[in-house]
């Protein structure tokens, strides 16, 4: 890279370049994209379709360059709409993106023969391209040696090595940006299709033009993927408007059969021959492949027992983890709250509205909050396995007994993406090929236990399961009642998975086919990355929808009543707090408190609602405050442990010296006096909130990944009865247990 | 040059074979060719998955896993070399 051919790009002048980053799968282009653009990434989602739309803008020798990540691909075939959709932001027939003015192809130099595919139909794209050869590094490990001058030459573009991991090579990657925008041109050398091919996709070419009456000639590489993709998406795009399409092409087709082309094996044959043509001039690689650490790590984590038992263990070990590491960072998140609470309440006299900062906003969001490193956690936990290439070792160990019911091993990470979060577990079914397998995968994504969840059996678990160790201390009761609780849904998922395959989504078994990428060492920044940002989504939520739906609820629970008294006790009790000859006078008063508050909160709207549904949740052993915090908790499940913070707060079930949620529950009465929460009480309730589809965004995505409101709706209502009816049974045979 | 006809899920672990010819009407099947398996390629069986299936190879550098119900559809042939060593 010469300094001349970067000065020549003052011919952009204040214009933004717009480069498209494509590649196949483990290739690094995460890594790469977030070492280019710096972490600075925006993602939102093109309108109409499922994909992802992942921008980031960088700054190099004066030039502003707009990066477009698109989404992992093997091939530009389109299958689905949502993979026409890369086509067309190449083909600049996406109107958001507008023209590109160039391709980053990014290539994992290991097995470059394989990746130079897609790289062969970018360079059909008609665009200035350059070629990255990332993980340059485990190619010289594996004693590949690569002439990357004579692939420049062949090629025609620039190409560059990266270790994007370490930064190595960004910055060349940068130049080449500019150099290839500043050329203009695409590469002249690529895959040579036989000519009456070609005179077949110029015949379609002016067919569909004149169909579509369009002034531009429609684009030759979108009639190839007509002619060779079989009831693809770019056919079925097209057909409503080129009535006579699918004759025409059904004739294309035959005629080119009968000259002795077979279709659609000439691409991947023409493609391979012209891959392993370049590939081998260029690469020189040891005639014996050696036994990698792939090959090695492999022999024993897909071991037929090893292997199964490292899997069982690893996600043990998982939750485990989850509830004894994070229990001190828990421990500072609660001081926190209790001190942020004790300085409002110390600085605002008693009323209405120092009641609803620390009854509603701070014991309600607070009471959520806490939960945050629990939930960072599992999600660095699933990207320290996704990005080591674990994840797709799971996936093919599953997939055996994942297609006894009828889903398929890529149904296993949006299975596991669930266990922290439905809506992106949701979203991940969108590598799913089978239409069916991906409708049942997005239907039971919900019952799998997600970190919203967490927080609730997080305290149930802490306030009524015995603090005990068993075998010699290793195993704690409360982590296996934690592990449990998580398992519950994935094991109820097995029949309704079942059942649906069984009903509504008959046919043949599906496929699957998978890379199993190399293992490599976690990248600490993509991870902490990944973390951080499921952490940032947690906590906007908590601000925003809980912070709402508390402020609702304790309004509810405040109103109407009068709390004059409330507030003048108070008043009286703060005014003694500090004299130690009062404490008797202060517990007479803090107990006369509790009563009014208790009858307040039993009149106010909530308490009347409450009242109304609890006949129907007393078989469940709940009284109506938790009835009324279920219910209040439709819009996101972790909303119950604020609305219990709330209803326990106003209702002066807490006890004086102690802020914490946990003990106001295990204070609450019956009104004959005896406790509400026992152990069953605390199973049954969180059994119905691993069962239950309480969660306004899952529903939401689901309408929007399938394009209907039947399909949310029949969740919402399979997983409610579920949870009604396995809540019941918890409740009912556990007390018979215990008594 | 002798050979040995079998379909890919017959293959043994640890074995090579060179693909003869695969069903190109299956959709699964067009996907496979895409990503490097395609009659004359040399594809090495990297053995079962735990429970029986799906089963692993090798081809073009890289490792793909596929069910037996598709492996079936790929002919594949041993090579001589591969015949001695498995005498």
């Amino acid at each position: 890279m010469t300094a001349s051919s970067v000065a020549k790009t003052s011919q952009f002048g204040t214009r933004t370049l717009q480069f498209a980053l494509v590649g196949n799968p483990n290739t690094g282009k995460s890594t790469l994209f977030n070492a280019l653009v710096g972490g600075k990434a925006h993602t939102g989602n093109f309108p109409g379709v499922t994909v992802e739309k992942k921008t980031g803008q960088l700054q190099h020798a004066g030039q502003t360059v707009q990066l477009i990540d698109l989404p992992g691909t093997y091939s530009l075939s389109p299958r689905s709409l949502d993979e026409l959709l890369t086509v067309d932001v190449l083909l600049g027939r996406q109107p958001e993106i507008g023209q590109i003015d160039g391709i980053i192809c990014i290539a994992n130099a290991v097995n470059l023969e394989r990746q130079l595919y897609l790289f062969s139909q970018l360079a059909e794209c008609g665009l200035p391209l350059v070629l990255v050869l990332n993980m340059w590094d485990t190619a010289q490990a594996r004693e590949l040696k690569i002439d990357l001058e004579a692939l420049r030459s062949k090629l025609g573009v620039p190409v560059i090595a990266t270790e994007a991991h370490r930064g190595r090579g960004v910055e060349g990657v940068k130049d080449a940006i500019l150099q290839a925008a500043a050329a203009g041109v695409a590469p002249a050398y690529g895959v040579e299709f036989p000519g009456d091919f070609q005179q077949a996709c110029r015949d379609v070419s002016a067919f569909v033009t004149e169909n579509l009456r369009a002034d531009a000639a429609y684009p030759e590489f979108l009639c190839a993927r007509l002619i060779l993709d079989v009831d693809g998406a770019a056919e079925a795009r097209l057909a409503p408007q080129v009535p006579d399409l699918k004759q025409r092409l059904q004739d294309v087709r035959a005629a080119l059969r009968q000259v002795g082309h077979e279709l659609p094996a000439l691409e991947s044959q023409q493609r391979y021959a012209w891959c392993r043509q370049l590939a081998s001039a260029v690469v020189q690689s040891p005639t014996v492949r050696k036994r990698s650490w792939t090959d090695r790590l492999d022999a024993v984590l897909t071991h037929r027992l090893w292997g199964l038992l490292i899997c069982t263990g690893l996600m043990f070990l998982v939750f485990q983890a989850l509830f004894s590491w994070a229990e001190p960072l828990m421990g500072y998140c609660e001081t926190g709250q209790e001190w942020v609470s004790g300085v409002v309440t110390a600085s605002m006299s008693p009323g209405s509205l120092r009641s609803l900062l620390t009854d509603g906003v701070i014991a309600g969001v607070g009471g959520v909050l806490i939960f945050l490193p629990q939930i960072m956690l599992l999600f660095l936990f699933i990207a320290i396995l996704e990005d080591s290439g674990y994840m797709a070792r799971a996936a093919y160990m599953v997939d055996r007994l994942l297609s006894v019911f009828g889903l398929n091993g890529k149904s296993f990470l949006p299975l596991m993406s669930s266990f922290a979060c439905a809506v992106p577990g949701i979203m991940a079914t969108r590598v799913i090929e089978d239409r069916k397998d991906r409708m049942v995968t997005i239907l039971i994504a919900p019952l799998m236990s997600c970190s919203a969840r967490l927080p609730v059996y997080l305290l149930l678990i802490a306030a009524f399961v015995p603090q005990q160790h068993v075998l010699g201390g290793f195993l704690s009761v409360q982590g296996m009642v934690l592990f449990g609780m998580s398992a519950l849904g994935a094991v109820v998922a097995i029949p309704v998975a079942w059942l649906f395959r069984k009903t509504l989504f008959r046919g043949a078994p599906s496929s699957f086919v998978m890379e199993l990428p190399d293992y490599k060492i976690p990248s600490l920044k993509l991870v902490l990355l990944r973390s951080y940002r499921c952490g940032k989504t947690f906590v906007l939520r908590a601000g925003t929808l809980i912070f709402a739906t508390t402020i609702v609820v304790w309004a509810a629970a405040y109103f109407p009543g009068d709390h004059t008294l409330i507030h003048e006790l108070d008043a009286q009790i703060e005014a003694l707090a500090d004299e130690t000859s009062a404490a008797e006078e202060v517990s007479k008063l803090q107990s006369e408190r509790n009563e009014i508050s208790g009858k307040l909160i039993s009149e106010s709207v909530l308490g009347q609602a409450g009242r109304a549904v609890e006949p129907v949740v007393k078989p469940l052993g709940w009284d109506w405050k938790i009835g009324m915090g279920v219910l209040a908790s439709f819009p996101a499940r972790e909303v119950v442990i604020a609305t219990l913070g709330t209803i326990y707060s106003l209702g002066g079930d807490q006890h004086e010296e102690s802020e914490s949620l946990q003990d106001a529950m295990r204070d609450s009465k019956w009104p004959d006096g005896t406790p509400v929460y026992n152990l069953p009480v605390a199973l049954s309730l969180m059994v119905f909130f691993a069962l239950c589809a309480q969660c306004a965004s899952t529903l939401v995505i689901m309408k929007r990944e399938t394009n209907s409101w039947r399909w949310p709706a029949l969740c919402f209502i399979y997983m409610t009865g579920l949870a009604y009816v396995g809540s019941l049974l918890t409740y009912q045979v556990s007390r018979w247990i215990m008594t | 040059m002798a050979t040995v006809a079998l379909s890919l899920d017959q293959l043994e672990c640890g074995r090579r074979a060179r693909v003869v010819s695969m069903d190109e009407r299956d959709s699964t099947s067009v996907r496979l060719m895409e990503m490097g398996i395609t009659p004359g390629e040399v594809v090495e069986s990297l053995g079962f998955a735990p429970f029986g299936d799906p089963l692993a190879i090798h081809v073009r550098g890289s490792r793909l896993a596929l069910r037996s119900h598709q492996a079936r559809k790929i002919q594949v042939e041993l090579e001589e070399c591969e015949l001695r060593s498995s005498v």
